[in-house]
């Protein structure tokens, strides 16, 4: 008995002690008050954190464009030597959005030593923010080099490398990293079918990017919940501003029952991807 | 004696009520658990939190039209069922379990891209201090 009490009740009460910190002159009603209250403002911090909103996977949008008739455009991607040149935490999570998709547009077309080249960039910015583990536990590297010739298999592959980092931010209350990463990916999404829907006027691809207002607007709106730094609050600017340019081409507003209607001429689209290239151009631009 | 007890109390409070993920399970550990479960969907997102009992709350998502999505709700820990309503914006209720309470899944096909609310109302209980947790698994099915 004295034992447990030295092994287990000892270091419990001196921990306990050293963490309420209270006066000695209060009494015991007092502490246990205002330690509990305490352990009430952590829950509520724990239940802001927690109940968000949960984004669509940038799978998902990718399927969708491409249904619709997106097609490969390498010219287009962010350039693998860009990543090497971010300091920034915050650059480095919205590079990891914009890498993934990257990296899911290549697997979806077949262009799997790209998108294998994505993986590892991916991974590196992981690995600096503190990531790594979700790659290492998961063996995701290895996973795609062995089904390079699959893309079914790179996709599932992909989609559970999304599906554990968006768990493991949430788990880690690591809101501001999954909120810029999945502006970076909402960003990239948007760009590649922006650059198409300019040459080819694809109604489809369109009403699609009208259709990402869906999440940019609860996107924006928890960004400036977060305790922002001043990149947050310019990447804040800088998505409004392409939330104006989405809406300048809404011709009908949607109802209960109807969605809204979009029809972007090339002025509309041209100033979109301008919008667009101020967020990408923290990453792209980063190689010169 | 005194400084004691009160350390004991303490310890229990801060063991008991402090880390949160022991009254809630990780996402990752939900999404583990639900990986069969929403077959044939895949994964589509998950949100996961405590509440206190007698409370409301609500995780909202978007949506796509012509996608297919499966929304499974997850609870522990309180004293009887918890309520679930899926909203619209305009306040329109698409579904609810309140007459069914232990269905604990519904499954749309939103017609239009849109964003709704899951609405979660938890038993009250003679425990004012009475918590437990809430989660949303959200599926979507093969395109």
């Amino acid at each position: 008995m004295k034992n447990l009490i030295h092994t287990i009740l000892i270091p419990v009460i001196a921990g306990a002690l050293v963490c309420s910190c209270g006066n000695k002159g209060q009494n015991t009603e007092h502490e246990v008050q205002e330690v509990d209250s305490i352990l009430r403002q952590d829950t509520i911090k724990e239940q802001i954190h927690q109940f968000v909103h949960i984004f669509p996977s940038q799978i998902k949008v990718a399927r969708l464009f491409k249904n619709a008739g997106l097609p490969y455009q390498a010219a287009e991607l962010i350039p693998v030597e860009a990543s090497g040149q971010l300091v920034e935490k915050e650059d480095k999570a919205l590079a990891m959005g914009l890498y993934g998709v990257d990296m899911v547009y290549s697997a979806m077309n077949n262009q799997t030593q790209t998108a294998m080249g994505c993986l590892k960039i991916s991974k590196d910015l992981a690995k600096d923010l503190g990531l790594e583990g979700i790659y290492e536990s998961n063996n995701y590297i290895k996973k795609f080099e062995s089904n390079l010739n699959n893309q079914d298999s790179l996709e599932l592959i992909i989609r559970d490398l999304f599906a554990e980092t968006d768990a493991f931010l949430k788990d880690n209350n690591k809101l501001d990293l999954t909120l810029l990463t999945f502006a970076g990916g909402w960003t990239e999404s948007v760009y590649l079918a922006s650059t198409y829907a300019l040459s080819t006027k694809n109604k489809g691809i369109i009403q699609l990017i009208g259709d990402q207002l869906v999440s940019l607007d609860p996107l924006i709106d928890l960004l400036k919940k977060t305790n922002g730094t001043a990149i947050n609050t310019q990447l804040i600017t800088e998505l409004n501003d392409v939330r104006t340019a989405i809406i300048a081409g809404i011709v009908k507003e949607e109802t209960e029952q109807e969605p809204m209607v979009i029809q972007m001429d090339d002025e509309k689209i041209k100033n979109l991807i301008a919008k667009l290239d101020v967020i990408r151009n923290r990453i792209s631009k980063s190689k010169s | 004696m005194r400084l004691l007890q009160t350390a004991l109390l303490l310890s229990f409070l801060a063991i008991s009520t402090s880390p949160i993920s022991a009254q809630c399970k990780s996402l990752k550990t939900l999404k583990t658990e639900y990986a069969d479960i929403i077959k044939p969907y895949d994964f589509e997102g998950i949100s996961a939190g405590v509440l206190g009992a007698g409370k409301t709350t609500n995780i909202s998502v978007s949506v796509f039209s012509k996608v297919k999505y499966r929304f499974h709700f997850y609870s522990e820990g309180y004293d009887g069922p918890v309520i679930v309503k899926i909203i619209t914006l305009n306040h329109q209720v698409l579904w609810t379990n309140e007459k069914d309470p232990g269905n604990m899944m519904a499954e749309f096909t939103p017609k239009k891209t849109d964003k709704y609310f899951v609405e979660y109302t938890t038993p009250s209980s003679a425990n004012d201090d009475s918590r437990g947790c809430i989660a949303l698994i959200l599926s979507s099915r093969p395109y």
